[in-house]
């Protein structure tokens, strides 16, 4: 009858095993949150990357098997599988890289409790599709992550107003999509979006002003400039893993979300020429702001934190070129997947690079850098390697990322100068690459100047070992991919690409 | 008593919850301006139960669920505001919670933190 029982409950959650396996492990975690002990703190961090890591693998089995589910409130097909595996895997390394920098400090067992808790609530955020599923999960997301940077940083930050002023304006996003959902729900009495999609009522007008204040709420907690302060003021004087958690989870949340909207406000654009000039100036905004900000500042946080922020005018960028049509046969949320892989692979060892020598100096500036060749020659030459990746080096993945854009400019369907706004976008995405090369040569030329006092930085730390080992497997997957990718451009074998891998996994 | 004039009144309610956010610095009154943005989505939702979708039970269900969950985040940052505060603080850091601060060095040159 236990048996019977279990079978029953195991055929029950057929697809979410996934999710299953990471509220199992949030369980299991309860029992030791109490502890305070340093074996334990390890045993803990253990345990939980065990759970994310075999959730990850049951997420690509069941990708690959083709499984699919829809019930009243969530919805999982390939898309959202890859979107939940993307998270997962970033999730393993910014877990370490918190475990690693606050393995010492009381209340780490709680800090991966709330972790996995909000990698739960992102995955049901991805897979919703009643608006109640979607306010609900979306809205505990942005909870977790509050309560996740507010622990990290406890007695760790100057001024806890920056960490406030910073989570207002999320809480103002949530508010306005709150007030969007009763114009969509107005408008229609339908509860997920598809059932609006089938329906005659896409383009009604409550359904407009709802999608219109979701925009909004997207802007306003993606800190466009210029309302940027609370997010510029926050990295700053944040704890080691507050950078890694707003850039790879924040943003994603915020970016997902507008994802799920977009079926809505890509027609909307079309039909709207002052939404299409505006998601076109913000798009410049985000990419000028950062990248002169970048420029101008001399502290490595800033200079990371803002070049970080100018690719996020790169998916306001494609709202408008998928509203003009340029990404005809390209699901959006694909796009926005390859942009984070792409960010994540490219920032995750600088970040880690930046913090501990940030640690080791005891000061946030571009002086760190210098000398470094002198110092450690093979982390200079990786550090190198991963600036001019974000620049777009030929041979690795920044330049496949930037190629495809190209491709389609340059191809036969006359994109290139087609009009002003076409040629403007053309632009920004030209400045993008031009600006973050200025930004690398920059700290390139730094890493190569003598100076600074000549030590030891050969030592057996757990944290530069764990240096040593993102540096090198970042820059492997980096050259993998490039590599493939520009092999599949010259008509060469395909058989390696990551594109052919995840055709055998959605087919 | 119609649909149009309730939707005037939340679309004002709405407008003085946004005001309220741009216009007030302090915290509190941010909170509050919340709440009245918060209210013009649940005028919102009831009138067009009321009006327009006679016994509906979803906008009930999601204006509980929707609730619990963004008053809890507010509530959150009202209780790490207050908890976080010292007596050292409070003499001597304004609450400044600006929508938008012309600071130079959010543009230009460095950003230094406090001691």
């Amino acid at each position: 009858m236990v048996l019977d029982f279990l079978k029953t409950l195991i055929i029950s959650i057929e697809p979410f095993y996934n999710i299953a396996i990471l509220i199992a492990t949030a369980f299991l975690l309860v029992f030791f949150a109490a502890s305070e002990r340093k074996g334990l703190r390890v045993f803990i961090i253990a345990i939980a990357l065990m759970g994310i890591g075999s959730s990850l693998v049951l997420d690509i089995i069941a990708l690959s098997k083709g499984i699919s589910s829809a019930n009243l409130l969530f919805s999982i097909e390939a898309k959202g599988y890859l979107q939940i595996a993307l998270i997962l895997f970033i999730s393993i390394f910014v877990l370490l890289f918190l475990g690693i920098h606050n393995l010492e400090r009381q209340g780490l067992s709680r800090i991966v409790l709330i972790f996995i808790g909000l990698l739960i609530s992102i995955s049901f955020f991805v897979i919703s599709r009643d608006f109640i599923a979607i306010f609900v999960s979306f809205t505990s997301s942005v909870l977790f992550l509050f309560f996740l940077i507010s622990s990290i940083n406890k007695n760790k930050i100057s001024n806890p107003n920056h960490l406030l002023r910073f989570f207002l304006r999320p809480a103002l996003a949530t508010v306005i999509v709150f007030g969007g959902f009763s114009f969509i729900y107005g408008s229609t009495d339908f509860n997920n979006f598809q059932q609006i999609l089938e329906s005659d009522k896409a383009g009604s007008p409550f359904i407009n002003i709802g999608v219109t204040m979701f925009i909004v709420a997207v802007f306003l907690a993606l800190f466009t400039p210029p309302i940027h302060n609370p997010y510029s003021k926050l990295i700053k004087r944040s704890s080691p893993g507050t950078e890694s958690l707003i850039f790879f989870i924040y943003f994603f949340i915020i970016l997902s979300f507008l994802h799920k909207i977009s079926d809505f406000y890509i027609p909307l654009v079309q039909q709207s020429d002052i939404l299409l000039y505006l998601s076109l100036s913000a798009s410049g905004l985000f990419i000028l702001a950062g990248n002169i900000v970048a420029l101008s500042t001399k502290s490595l946080r800033r200079i990371v934190a803002f070049t970080f922020f100018s690719f996020m005018g790169i998916p306001v960028l494609d709202i408008f070129l998928k509203s003009r049509g340029f990404f005809t046969d390209i699901d959006l949320g694909l796009v926005y997947l390859n942009l984070f892989l792409f960010l994540f692979l490219s920032y995750m060892p600088i970040i880690a690079v930046n913090t501990y020598l940030e640690k080791r100096n005891g000061e946030d500036s571009m002086a760190n850098l210098k000398g470094l060749y002198f110092k450690d020659p093979y982390l200079c030459i990786g550090l190198v390697i991963l600036l001019l990746n974000l620049a777009g080096l030929i041979g690795f993945q920044g330049f496949i990322y930037r190629y495809h854009y190209a491709r389609m400019f340059f191809s036969d369907s006359g994109w290139l100068f087609r009009d002003l706004p076409m040629t403007i976008a053309l632009i920004f995405i030209s400045l993008s690459v031009i600006l973050i090369l200025a930004n690398a040569i920059r700290l390139i030329i730094v890493l190569f100047k003598r100076g600074g006092e000549v030590e030891d930085m050969q030592n057996r730390s757990p944290r530069y070992r764990f240096l040593y080992i993102i540096v090198t497997l970042f820059i492997l997957i980096d050259m993998y991919v490039g590599i493939t990718e520009l092999i599949a451009i010259f008509g060469g074998d395909t058989t390696f690409t990551p594109v052919r891998f995840l055709d055998l996994f959605i087919s | 008593m119609n649909i149009q004039y309730l939707i005037y009144f939340s679309f004002f309610i709405f407008l003085i919850g946004i005001f309220g956010y741009i216009y007030k610095k302090d915290f509190v009154s941010k909170m509050i301006s919340l709440q009245f943005i918060l209210s013009s989505g649940i005028v919102n939702f009831l009138g067009f139960s009321h009006f327009v979708y006679q016994g509906s039970v979803f906008d009930k269900t999601f204006i509980i669920l929707g609730l619990i969950t963004v008053e809890f985040l507010l509530f959150s940052l009202l209780f790490y505001k207050y908890a976080s505060r010292s007596s050292r603080e409070s003499s001597r850091i304004v609450d400044d919670y600006s929508l938008f601060s012309l600071d130079i060095s959010d543009w230009w040159g460095e950003d230094e933190p406090e001691e």
